[in-house]
């Protein structure tokens, strides 16, 4: 059940989305956010999707690996369509005891959920095509200006890069300890909300007291590689602009500007 | 030959709960590991033996006496990455010291901590993964690899340091025969082709057969040290101490009570079918 779960799952490949400098995938993945929100008209919609269809295509990601990271969030994108067909005041079309459906209902309904599921599967995107290394090295240079201001730049990123390679490690461990929990007779499935989440003690204990334990050992082998911080740190992958990077730069930077303006 | 590790009466103890006293899990240990040797480390659970593996890398430090590498004093701190560089250790739980999400990342870890241009970590990168015959796997994801082969990794990621030894606690303890042969094969390999001092600390009596000396420790003491035919042909010792000699071993002293002429410090197992078909 918890093999399912595809969030920051990387596949790899060769293709152009692949090989694109990290910077350049989380500028353009920004840009594509900031052009989603200022979209008005169907015009920049089409637009919007037809970028993705390529970006998708170019990636050689799967339709279905796509599709697979909206499950979760498919409740939300109902949800959020639900309350604006029903709440969104204008021209009545529909009207039947204490529901109204209102024209400029249906207009954001659609648009809210072509809104979400473009944001969620242009997101999914970057992370199936950049190795989570390379995200935070992109991340990390980014942000690298800020470590002027004392922020703990490189710490941050070696942060979020260990919790990305934990996270299947740990869903494995998950379902092993559920498994275990369940063949001692805890059930997970039945019973109030609150029955549940207290099921989910026996669960969330040894999870965490094994994490600590994880976090420890891998720390100490860590420095057994002699990590001592960001400090004259050297990298296999240097991060260099190259010339499909800009053009793709350019290409988005003109979409989202484009967007702003004319619409 | 040169000396690789020398500890002088080195004592260790973990910081006690307050109120109680600390024990001891190393009690004035002196041993010399010459470089370029294979030396097997024998215990059970709780006989010091992963502790005396973390003071060879200040990883912990001593609590009295010294522990030199290569010369280097282990409490010297200004030399820490230089101690850490030479001898690499690779630990029991492969997911545990695996750091990045890709094969290669993983393998380059070491040498970008240790500030070596990205060309020159390109080629130890390649290397390493040579060295341990898994270069077809550079661009895999580490969890989705057997326990072997992440074991595997794991000393690429090691030997990207260049290191003079690799100290190995426990590191097949928690695979397969199959993953425990290929790491076991590697290592010895390394040794051979390439003259790496190998430390390897075990509980499997069998790992110890091509070892050039055996130490087994208990309750933080020394108490044997020599070659394995040595140390095996003092079965009686060893099960005390709750450690079982290799079923090899077990064969001959069966045999030679049965009344068969066998000698009992044939340890790998052609030696002793060798002995064996002597009777025959």
């Amino acid at each position: 059940m918890l093999k399912d779960i595809t969030l920051g799952q990387y596949f790899p490949g060769n293709t152009l989305a692949h090989r694109l400098d990290p910077r350049t995938k989380l500028m353009i993945t920004i840009l594509y956010i900031v052009a989603l929100f200022s979209a008005h008209s169907i015009y920049a919609y089409v637009a919007l999707i037809v970028t993705l269809l390529i970006s998708v295509k170019v990636s050689g990601v799967g339709a279905k690996a796509l599709l697979r990271g909206l499950k979760p969030v498919l409740f939300i994108i109902a949800f959020t369509a639900i309350l604006n067909l029903f709440y969104t005041p204008g021209t009545e079309l529909v009207h039947f005891w204490i529901f109204r459906i209102t024209k400029e209902g249906v207009r954001t309904a659609v648009t809210m959920m072509a809104r979400i599921t473009l944001l969620i599967m242009g997101t999914f995107l970057l992370t199936y095509t950049t190795s989570p290394i390379h995200l935070t090295d992109g991340l990390e240079s980014l942000l690298s200006p800020l470590k002027r201001l004392k922020l703990p730049v490189h710490e941050l990123a070696m942060m979020m890069s260990i919790a990305l390679r934990f996270i299947p490690t740990l869903i494995e461990e998950t379902d092993k300890i559920m498994s275990a929990q369940k063949a001692r007779g805890a059930d997970f499935e039945s019973g109030s909300i609150f029955q549940r989440a207290k099921a989910l003690i026996p669960l969330l204990v040894p999870l965490f007291v094994s994490a600590f334990r994880r976090a420890d050992e891998l720390a100490t082998a860590m420095e057994c590689r002699c990590y001592h911080g960001g400090e004259g740190r050297t990298k296999l992958h240097v991060l260099r602009y190259a010339a499909k990077d800009y053009a793709v730069l350019a290409f988005y930077l003109m979409l989202a500007v484009g967007i702003i303006i004319f619409d | 030959m040169s000396t690789m590790i020398e500890t002088k009466n080195l004592t260790f103890s973990y910081p006690a709960a307050e109120g109680e006293r600390g024990t001891l899990a190393l009690d004035g240990v002196s041993l010399s590991i010459e470089e370029g040797s294979f030396v097997v480390i024998l215990g059970h659970n709780g006989s010091g033996k992963s502790t005396l593996a973390k003071t060879f890398n200040a990883v912990l430090l001593p609590s009295g006496g010294t522990v030199y590498v290569d010369g280097m004093d282990t409490t010297d701190e200004e030399i820490l990455l230089e101690i850490r560089r030479r001898v690499g250790m690779v630990f029991q739980n492969p997911d545990n010291q695996i750091v990045a999400n890709v094969v290669e990342e993983d393998v380059a870890f070491a040498p970008e901590n240790l500030g070596v241009p990205s060309e020159e970590i390109r080629l130890r990168v390649d290397q390493a993964l040579a060295a341990v015959g898994m270069e077809k796997f550079v661009q895999h994801a580490p969890h989705l690899l057997s326990g072997g082969q992440k074991q595997r990794i794991a000393i690429a990621g090691v030997l990207a340091m260049k290191p003079k030894c690799i100290v190995l606690d426990e590191a097949t303890a928690m695979l397969d025969p199959i993953g425990r042969s290929e790491v076991l094969s590697t290592v010895e390999r390394l040794h051979e082709q390439d003259g790496i001092t190998v430390v390897l600390i075990t509980h499997h009596m069998n790992e110890a057969e091509h070892a050039d000396r055996v130490i087994v420790m208990n309750n933080g003491h020394l108490t044997m040290d020599g070659t394995p035919r040595e140390v095996f042909s003092r079965k009686a010792e060893l099960e005390q101490i709750g450690l079982t000699v290799p079923d090899t071993v077990t064969l001959l002293h069966s045999l030679r009570q049965s009344g068969m002429e066998v000698p009992l410090d044939a340890v790998t197992v052609e030696e002793c079918a060798a002995a064996i078909m002597k009777n025959f």
